[in-house]
């Protein structure tokens, strides 16, 4: 008489515990695609995924006139596809945390998209920042209405805010259901921040943050934000008033873009440095940045100084548009650590059809090097779309 | 009640097609189960209607290894634990965790489902379905739904 199981039949409690000793999404969909069984065992939204490898969101195809866009996924070096009506061509994406897109459009809306979900949440929208004194849709070039630090006014279109005024936003966490997030933006003329949490219905200045405009990140219940020296101002957003501590660390000199990211229980600085170059081709002036170099500090409160490391060991990391992202690159295959995943981060204009490639690739901290992302092979001569390829962590929550 | 005698409590286990093992109790009791047949019944052998000879063979095997008294953390049981499973082709770890299952010996079961997970998770589904031995049982509209759901993951 042989054994009579019925492999089928592994006990719920059992198949639950298998699906969660998956982490990476792409299993976990398919092992609720086995049998009625295996999909009742685990929840439709997992909640024990790991932050997963981000993929990067190709732009808009320019032969096929779809809503298909290509997200690049390096683990399994191919393209997926999603139906995204909701990110069509005139819309700017000025943020992607916690696999949310932040989209913005030539109105006031500010939303968040999930691409993997297509779940939309709004958040207060341009109009309601606390230097955009008015917004009249029949002023035609001069919607809206904004004031200066020193009281003066000016105007700008429906473009200039879309492309100009925001220049990243980040999320405390997923805005899913019924979570507490917050929400924090940088302003590209002011260098000031703005934040709102949920249910708020508009954005409020970190008053003592001006200036710490670089690049912020969410740590441990606070905003962290750095300036071009270096020096963070941590910001506590929870209260019914913001307030700031700072981190002077001493000046950090050279650089052009600094961004700070966290791993664990460290907080990094990368300090990206760009050479400029002009092409002048058919009359057209083209600036195309070129990224050469990286380097990266961590943060010594002893002092407190930044220190150089010369190694990121396993950690791999995603600066961009994004929100900067700390990986372990042994969790994921088809990523190398101690390297620096990097895209375009020029948020002020929009460059569409011109030459030269897009500034992004791979830097390999052990020997400076760069390499190709292996969807946009050197050469490949497909000059640069807007909006550029952008990190998404893809996430079902 | 305790002697000074290092001798060893024996229990004899018995599977459903009638094959006995004697084992040390210290070894018996790392599964919660017959640990609590023993306080209660203090029976001497213990019949396993749900678990065949050769599983629990594989069974007592492991808790032998890891009634040596060593950290459960060392070098040498992790290897033992993946050679152990390693070598197993998954209808062998079915048997062993669904009698691990009935057993209650946690550590087996969360090792187990740690390894059947990292075989599926380079399989196909149908793949899956083919080492399970599963039929698919889902209905056309079913199948479509699953689809759309992640349509990405089906390109």
């Amino acid at each position: 008489m042989s054994t009579t199981v019925d492999w089928s039949e592994l006990p719920p409690e059992l198949l639950h515990t298998i699906s969660t000793k998956l982490t990476i999404l792409l299993d976990y969909v398919r092992f609720r695609s086995v049998c009625f069984n295996w999909r009742f065992s685990a929840p439709k939204t997992p909640t024990h995924l790991p932050c997963q490898l981000p993929w990067l969101m190709l732009p808009k195809s320019r032969t096929q006139n779809t809503h298909r866009r290509g997200f690049y996924s390096l683990s399994d070096n191919k393209v997926y596809f999603l139906n995204l009506p909701e990110v069509s061509n005139r819309r700017r994406r000025c943020g992607s945390s916690h696999g949310w897109l932040v989209i913005l459009d030539e109105t006031p809306a500010v939303f968040l998209l999930n691409p993997l979900t297509r779940s939309k949440v709004h958040l207060p929208p341009l109009s309601k920042f606390p230097n955009v004194t008015g917004f009249n849709f029949y002023d035609v070039g001069r919607e809206y209405s904004l004031r200066t630090p020193n009281g003066d006014f000016y105007t700008c279109s429906l473009k200039e805010m879309r492309d100009s005024f925001i220049k990243k936003l980040i999320l405390s966490k997923s805005p899913r259901d019924e979570s507490d997030y917050m929400a924090v933006a940088i302003l590209n003329q002011t260098g000031d921040l703005a934040y709102c949490r949920k249910g708020e219905d508009c954005w409020r200045f970190i008053e003592d943050a001006q200036s710490y405009c670089e690049d912020v990140i969410y740590y441990k219940g606070l905003f962290y934000a750095v300036n071009k020296f270096g020096a963070i101002a941590v910001c506590d957003i929870r209260g019914t008033l913001p307030k700031v501590s700072y981190i002077d660390t001493p000046r950090q000199i050279g650089g052009d873009m600094q961004y700070l990211v966290n791993y664990s229980d460290e907080v990094l600085l990368v300090t990206r440095y760009l050479e400029l170059e002009f092409d002048v081709d058919h009359y057209q002036l083209d600036i195309i940045y070129n990224t050469t170099e990286f380097q990266v500090f961590r943060l010594n409160l002893n002092g407190p100084k930044w220190e150089i490391m010369t190694s990121l060991n396993d950690k791999v990391l995603f600066v961009g548009e994004n929100s900067s992202l700390a990986l372990c690159a042994s969790d994921f295959p088809g990523c190398e650590g101690n390297r620096i995943y990097y895209t375009d981060d020029y948020s002020e204009w929009n460059y569409d059809g011109v030459n030269g490639d897009h500034d992004l690739g791979v830097y390999n901290i052990e020997d400076g090097s760069i390499e190709a992302l292996p969807c946009y092979p050197r050469n490949s001569y497909s000059g640069r779309r807007w909006p550029p390829p952008i990190w998404v962590t893809p996430n079902p929550c | 009640m305790s002697t000074k005698s290092q001798e060893k409590q024996l229990i004899t286990l018995k599977s459903w097609d009638e094959e006995e093992f004697v084992v040390e109790e210290s070894v018996a009791v790392k599964s919660e189960t017959i640990k609590n047949i023993i306080e209660d019944c203090g029976l001497e052998l213990i019949p396993l209607p749900n678990v065949d000879g050769k599983t629990l063979a594989k069974v007592i095997e492991y808790c032998t290894k890891h009634s040596t008294g060593s950290n459960d953390d060392s070098e040498d049981l992790k290897k033992f634990d993946d050679e152990f499973l390693d070598s197993k082709e998954i209808p062998v770890l079915i048997d062993i965790v669904l009698a691990a299952n009935y057993l209650n010996i946690e550590s087996l079961v969360e090792k187990i489902c740690t390894k059947i997970a990292d075989r599926i998770k380079d399989m196909s589904v149908e793949e899956v379905r083919e080492a399970f031995k599963i039929e698919n049982d889902f209905t056309p509209e079913e199948e479509k739904k699953i689809r759309n759901e992640h349509a990405w993951a089906f390109e």
